[in-house]
């Protein structure tokens, strides 16, 4: 039969790496998860994160259009889940909103994090699963 | 105006058009061939928008793409577990360079 509706969510090394290009790793990975039908949750504040370091307006019009694509889903910060999300932050991510926040979409979801190795920790004590970028 | 339609037999699986048969009674589609001709554009979308990702940034080595269906929980394909097994390394070597 039909597989469940799968999905994955972003932290900001994932996103920065698609937008840069640095490797072609999450970028080869949106076309799988594009084809396959899979979504893709960006939430707003890993998107902010990742545009604030982005240096070149190539990187940001990457960005953008990763984004774009109906297989990805920008996930709101909503009034309500902000003190879960300060919670998160203080507690895991050293007060850092976009990782918490992400981790905060990833259990509601129960779908893992794709994230870096060094901040793979922080996920793991938050209860979430995670996928290592290479 | 409409769009041109042709009249084609298909064949699936009973379970499936159990459920497509529901939403139809249940009025979640005006009929059999109405929901079935919107899941399979909904495919094409999806395909036209991946071929579109692999032009603009692709094309992608056999190593990415073991990861990337890896991480996106998709079917393995011959020889991806020989590329993860090369990714763990280099993430190891990474991580004893790291701590050298």
């Amino acid at each position: 039969m039909t597989a469940a509706v799968g999905g994955r969510v972003l932290d900001v090394p994932a996103l920065v790496d698609a937008a840069t290009g640095q490797t072609e790793y999450m970028r080869a990975w949106l076309a799988v998860m594009t084809r396959q039908g899979y979504a893709v949750a960006v939430p707003s504040t890993v998107r902010a994160r990742a545009a604030a370091g982005l240096a070149a307006a190539a990187e940001l019009a990457e960005l953008d259009w990763f984004c774009a694509g109906a297989a990805v889903l920008e996930i709101p910060l909503a009034a309500a889940d902000t003190a879960a999300v300060s919670e998160l932050a203080k507690e895991h991510f050293g007060g850092e909103i976009a990782a918490a926040h992400a981790a905060l979409t990833g259990l509601r979801r129960a779908w893992p994090v794709i994230t870096s190795e060094d901040r793979a920790p922080g996920f793991t004590a938050a209860g979430a699963d995670v996928e290592l970028l290479p | 105006m409409g769009m041109a339609t042709t009249k084609i037999t298909i064949t699936v699986d009973d379970d499936v058009l159990h459920h497509v048969r529901t939403a139809v009674d249940t009025g979640q589609a005006p009929n059999v061939s109405a929901y079935i001709t919107e899941a399979a554009a909904q495919r094409v979308a999806r395909d036209a928008r991946a071929t579109e990702i692999e032009h603009r940034w692709g094309p992608f080595s056999p190593k990415a793409l073991a990861w990337a269906r890896k991480a996106a929980g998709a079917e393995p394909e011959p020889g991806d577990e020989a590329y993860l097994a090369q990714i763990d390394a280099e993430r190891s070597a990474r991580r004893h360079a790291a701590s050298a």
